[in-house]
């Protein structure tokens, strides 16, 4: 049988449930648009994406740990930040999580 | 981070708890690793920006769809336009399923609704039926 080897694909178990709360979702995606028009069931698509996107970043994150020469056991911040700019589809984090910087690099930008 | 705008007045996030749960899960495979409490909120930031980034794209591709109302083909649409493709095929999986269970709620509801009776009158009904059930039984004897 064919198997997919994508690391980047998560595992979903199917059933018709989502564990991240359906409200707090929505109240989100109607803080950012102008109109309250969204069908439920989009709503639960979205919900349901969210969950996906979690273990997405968390599994590439966990794995930039990983690749490291001493992996450490304790994810951090900065884990994140890498994990953003290395992969694609995640650009849109770059604000959001940006890389840091030790302040002598700063101080020289300045 | 209480510095933060996001553009509404209420805490737009998701409940802590639930995303540690999500996060424990994937990383059974390796049980010691943990994520940092401030790396797990910072997970959390991006999660509400995910939200809003797909939000946003569906609602574009719902308006040059014509219709008004954002529904699950343009958020399947906005998926693959960011990037997230892969996410589709198990997202219609769960969502078809999702349908179904709503569906079948609202026949429930329905069915009651057109009885036409109240719920008491629906209650006497039902125990007048098990009082005919148990005489019959009786008489059975």
């Amino acid at each position: 049988m064919p198997y997919n080897n994508t690391p980047i694909a998560p595992s979903q178990e199917v059933s018709g449930q989502v564990s991240l709360p359906l409200a707090r979702v929505q109240k989100i995606i109607h803080a950012d648009l102008s109109s309250p028009h969204v069908s439920k069931n989009a709503s639960f698509a979205i919900a349901l994406a969210t969950e996906m996107f979690i273990q997405h970043l968390a599994t590439t994150t966990h794995n930039v740990v990983k690749a490291e020469r001493k992996p450490r056991r304790n994810i951090q911040y900065r884990d994140i930040a890498s994990a953003v700019a290395k992969t694609d589809n995640l650009e849109f984090l770059v604000d959001v999580a940006p890389r840091t910087m030790q302040f002598k690099e700063y101080k020289k930008k300045r | 981070m209480s510095d933060r705008e996001f553009g509404g007045n209420d805490d737009l996030s998701l409940p802590k708890a639930t995303v540690q749960k999500i996060i424990t899960e994937i990383l059974h495979s390796d049980p010691g690793v943990t994520f940092a409490k401030d790396t797990r909120d910072l997970l959390i930031e991006c999660c509400v920006e995910f939200i809003t980034l797909i939000s946003s794209e569906a609602n574009e591709i719902a308006e040059k769809d014509a219709k008004k109302t954002i529904a699950c083909e343009h958020v399947k649409a906005a998926l693959e336009e960011l990037d997230f493709g892969d996410y589709v095929p198990a997202i219609l999986e769960v969502a078809a399923d999702y349908k179904k269970q709503q569906a079948n709620r609202e026949k429930k509801q329905t069915k009651i609704e057109q009885s036409g009776m109240t719920e008491e009158e629906l209650i006497r009904q039902q125990q007048e039926l098990f009082r005919s059930a148990t005489d019959k039984f009786n008489a059975a004897q």
